[in-house]
């Protein structure tokens, strides 16, 4: 008799715990919904930014709005990623993993505040970097003083350097003497 | 006293002091909570001042726009969108206001918190639903101005403001849900 009471009462605290567990789960994915919401704002303010840098028709300003606007979608994408893990994690029940991921998404919330007050991350820089060397590398003979950026001013933030000069590489690869068919062409007649 | 009825005073103990202190939680925390729910509807009362201002703008500019315009098909529809959203920002930071308002009568701390969440998530709704009629306000302004260049600029803005503000409306509505999930176990 004893010990069937015994056993009802451990069922009862094992169900008890249970619950806690869960609400302790909802209410953390409650809250990395909120922040999943905040990097949202931010997107919407940084878009607004834009709009309000195209019709100044400033061009430096334009670039640097551009420049927040993808690092703060960077950001969001991060975030979404991270809400992701923690939910699936949540699910499976693996409270380090879902901690883990709600790391993620604060860092992720920290990186899209940190772009939309002007602070871009180096590795965004860097990978832009990178694209404007990959778009003025057409696989031609390489020309001394390929794809030039003209509009390139050295005082200027690097976020903002990068981005012009991804600007100004398009627009190179565009024009009559970039890209790769300029390399291409024949020699003349003589 | 038996074994099993000296346990059940236990539970009954620890879930009475639980109580108590989560009771105390709500008192000594709630200031916190209240002040950062009215930090970020301050925020959005900026902003929807701001939507404000620039929908009084747009009516005077709206008149400059020749009727026969290339844009004012883009124009009327833009409008649309921001009437929409002007609306949602207006009904987003009452319930922010009304949200927050609870927080002090919270009967605990995690309800207050909850209250406290969903403030804050509302005024985001509201914050970018204002975002949004600023954006439109801007493309009916450059719409005005004749600044084509600008306006392809604007468009790709208006789109991704749009998009943000639905998951930002979308993460309400989870925050909401996850929040009444919790209270009907």
């Amino acid at each position: 008799m004893k010990n069937n009471q015994y056993r009802t009462i451990s069922l009862m605290a094992c169900v008890a715990v249970l619950l806690v567990g869960a609400q302790v789960s909802v209410a953390n994915l409650a809250a990395a919904s909120g922040l999943l919401a905040d990097v949202a704002v931010m997107a919407s303010q940084s878009s607004s930014a834009l709009a309000a840098a195209a019709n100044s028709g400033d061009v430096d300003a334009i670039v640097e709005a551009q420049a927040r606007v993808d690092a703060v979608d960077a950001a969001m994408t991060e975030a979404q990623e991270a809400y992701s893990a923690m939910e699936q994690a949540s699910n499976a029940g693996d409270e380090d993993a879902a901690a883990s991921a709600a790391d993620d998404l604060a860092a992720a919330k920290q990186k899209a505040s940190d772009a939309l007050s002007g602070i871009i991350p180096e590795t965004n820089s860097q990978s832009d970097a990178q694209g404007s060397q990959d778009q003025a590398d057409t696989g031609g003979p390489v020309r001394e003083g390929e794809a030039p950026n003209v509009f390139d001013q050295p005082w200027e933030t690097d976020g903002v350097r990068n981005a012009k000069q991804a600007l100004f590489g398009t627009f190179w690869n565009a024009s009559s003497q970039g890209g790769a068919s300029f390399g291409e062409r024949d020699a003349t007649p003589q | 006293m038996n074994r099993s009825s000296y346990i059940a005073l236990m539970v009954v103990a620890g879930l009475g002091f639980s109580g108590a202190l989560n009771s105390a939680c709500a008192v000594e925390g709630s200031d916190q909570l209240i002040a950062e729910a009215n930090k970020s509807i301050s925020i959005a009362e900026d902003t929807v001042g701001e939507a404000r201002a620039a929908i009084e703008a747009a009516k005077q500019i709206l008149s400059t726009i020749p009727a026969d315009s290339d844009q004012m098909v883009e124009v009327t529809e833009m409008l649309a969108k921001v009437k929409d959203n002007w609306a949602l920002a207006l009904e987003a930071l009452d319930g922010a206001k009304e949200s927050a308002s609870k927080i002090p009568t919270a009967s605990t701390a995690e309800i207050a918190g909850d209250y406290k969440l969903l403030a804050t998530v509302n005024a985001g709704v509201a914050l970018s639903g204002a975002e949004v009629v600023k954006t439109g306000v801007a493309f009916v302004e450059a719409v005005a101005a004749d600044k084509v260049e600008a306006l392809d600029i604007i468009r790709v803005a208006m789109q991704d403001s749009l998009a943000a503000s639905s998951q930002v409306q979308f993460n309400y509505e989870r925050v909401k849900s996850l929040i009444t999930q919790k209270y009907s176990k």
